[in-house]
């Protein structure tokens, strides 16, 4: 997702990336599809109810009218670069009858004995035999998932995680200590890059050799486990201290550089979201 | 050993100084242990991932072994931070960073994150947030790991599966996560306690104290 390459830049370029405004990159870039502009709790909580619905539905039917529903969302909604739209178009039905066959094959076949269809037989392997029941009940559990899947991208692709944290602290009350100490940490990441260099130089250097193949590799990274956490943590109570320095936290409201307002447009995409979603489950439910 | 000692000195700091609130230096530290535990999940999704697909292929369910990493988040935060909600917190965030630096589940590894952090949570508070020894931890990891499938019924269709996959994942997935989550997280926080990078914090106090 695209919003991953702004919110944390690689490796040592963060330096120029970052220069002046690290959010005024992905702000201007944006040009405005409908989805860009709304509250991202407004794109997360529409699609929440319908997940949930999608969840505990059966048959091939609802899952998938969902399916092309939350792809046309999207694919209207947001302004998509070539590839995405190309994955979008071609990727899910392709995952769609793939993930069928997996799903389908672990599917208990006295389960689906009382269909009709069980008596249509795919493929047989000895005794085993993959029936046609079994796999339309792999493909209804495939299409579940990816109508879930594509649902939450609706927030996940207009959205950055920025965005996320801000609207979560203004619209949703998370309290801003955690937020936006949150936010700080993700920028740490390139830091522990950097940091597991040193340690990797420095168990070299002192000719530490764990040996070969994978049980080695595991043991490696345990090794590296600790003295990483340790430099984290020595480095999060300096962060800690110069923040306290601050006066970060010392009062129960602070001011805010960006806005996250609840617009009328927001209740009216959440409001159009359910009332389509609920002409739809209407429509194909029990088919 | 070890458990009985850090186990016995618990409630004597805890009574001293027993502060639920979180100071900033628990949320920096907190937020900084779920990245890096983030990123432990990036190395893991490739060899746990291996490995999980392996023991899958060889019996359906026996998967599971390889759970337990992904759930070290919760112990971890529960162990150092010691406050009400580190071990979601923590488990959370380092699945939002897993999410975003990408991996093969996306978005949904975020729902994952909140269901195993709870099922940690769930554990450290029914004990009140005054025990934090082996046992704890790997109660911890144990509820975190059965947190984890019960959202797998749901989110990767194991509703469907027969009881048996189910009842065999659900055993290696608690197994998993009471030894690769539990034991090694407490493992890992007495080692850290031990380069001295917890003296902030009681879990860092207690070993200093047992000396």
């Amino acid at each position: 997702m695209s919003a991953g390459g702004g919110v944390l830049p690689a490796g040592g370029d963060h330096a120029a990336s970052g220069a002046l405004d690290p959010f005024a990159a992905h702000r201007s870039r944006r040009p405005a599809r409908f989805l860009s502009a709304l509250n991202p709790i407004a794109k997360l909580a529409a699609p929440l109810p319908v997940m949930v619905l999608v969840m505990f539905s059966r048959g091939i039917a609802v899952p998938l009218a969902f399916v092309v529903f939350a792809a046309a969302v999207l694919l209207v909604g947001a302004r998509l670069p070539g590839r995405a739209v190309a994955a979008l178009l071609l990727g899910t039905p392709v995952a769609a009858l793939v993930l069928g066959v997996t799903f389908g094959v672990w599917i208990d076949p006295s389960s689906v004995t009382g269909e009709p269809a069980a008596s249509v037989t795919l493929v047989s392997i000895g005794d085993w035999s993959f029936s046609l029941a079994a796999y339309l009940v792999g493909l209804a559990t495939a299409l579940r998932i990816l109508a879930i899947l594509l649902l939450s991208l609706i927030a996940g692709v207009t959205s950055t995680g920025p965005e996320f944290v801000r609207s979560m602290v203004q619209n949703l009350r998370v309290p801003y200590r955690l937020g936006y100490t949150a936010l700080a940490a993700l920028r740490f990441v390139p830091r522990f890059g950097h940091e597991l260099e040193i340690i990797r130089a420095a168990h070299r250097v002192r000719g530490t050799d764990a040996g070969r193949g994978p049980v080695a590799a595991v043991r490696r990274a345990l090794g590296y486990a600790v003295p990483l956490l340790a430099s984290a943590i020595r480095h999060a109570e300096r962060v800690a201290l110069a923040m306290d320095a601050r006066a970060f936290g010392a009062h129960p409201t602070r001011t805010e550089r960006y806005r996250s307002p609840w617009r009328a447009r927001d209740t009216v995409f959440v409001a159009c979201f359910l009332a389509a979603s609920a002409v739809i489950a209407w429509l194909t439910w029990g088919r | 050993m070890h458990t009985a000692s850090s186990e016995a000195s618990t409630p004597s700091v805890t009574a001293k100084s027993r502060n639920l609130r979180w100071r900033v230096v628990d949320i920096v530290v907190a937020s900084v242990i779920g990245v890096a535990t983030g990123l432990l999940f990036l190395f893991w999704n490739n060899v746990g991932y291996a490995w999980f697909s392996a023991a899958d292929a060889l019996t359906p369910g026996l998967g599971g072994v390889a759970v337990g990493i992904w759930l070290i988040g919760g112990v971890l935060g529960g162990l150092i931070i010691r406050k009400p909600g580190a071990a979601l917190f923590v488990e959370l965030l380092a699945a939002i960073v897993s999410a975003l630096i990408g991996n093969q589940w996306g978005i949904e590894t975020i729902y994952s994150g909140l269901a195993q952090g709870l099922g940690a949570e769930l554990v450290f508070a029914l004990l009140a947030y005054r025990r934090f020894g082996l046992l704890p931890a790997m109660l911890a990891g144990a509820a975190a790991g059965a947190a984890a499938w019960t959202l797998e019924l749901f989110v990767s269709g194991n509703l469907a599966k027969s009881a048996e996959f189910l009842g065999l994942y659900f055993a290696t997935v608690v197994i998993s996560g009471a030894l690769l989550a539990g034991l090694l997280g407490w493992l890992i926080v007495r080692g850290l306690a031990a380069t001295g990078a917890l003296s902030r914090f009681a879990a860092g106090q207690d070993v200093a104290q047992r000396v």
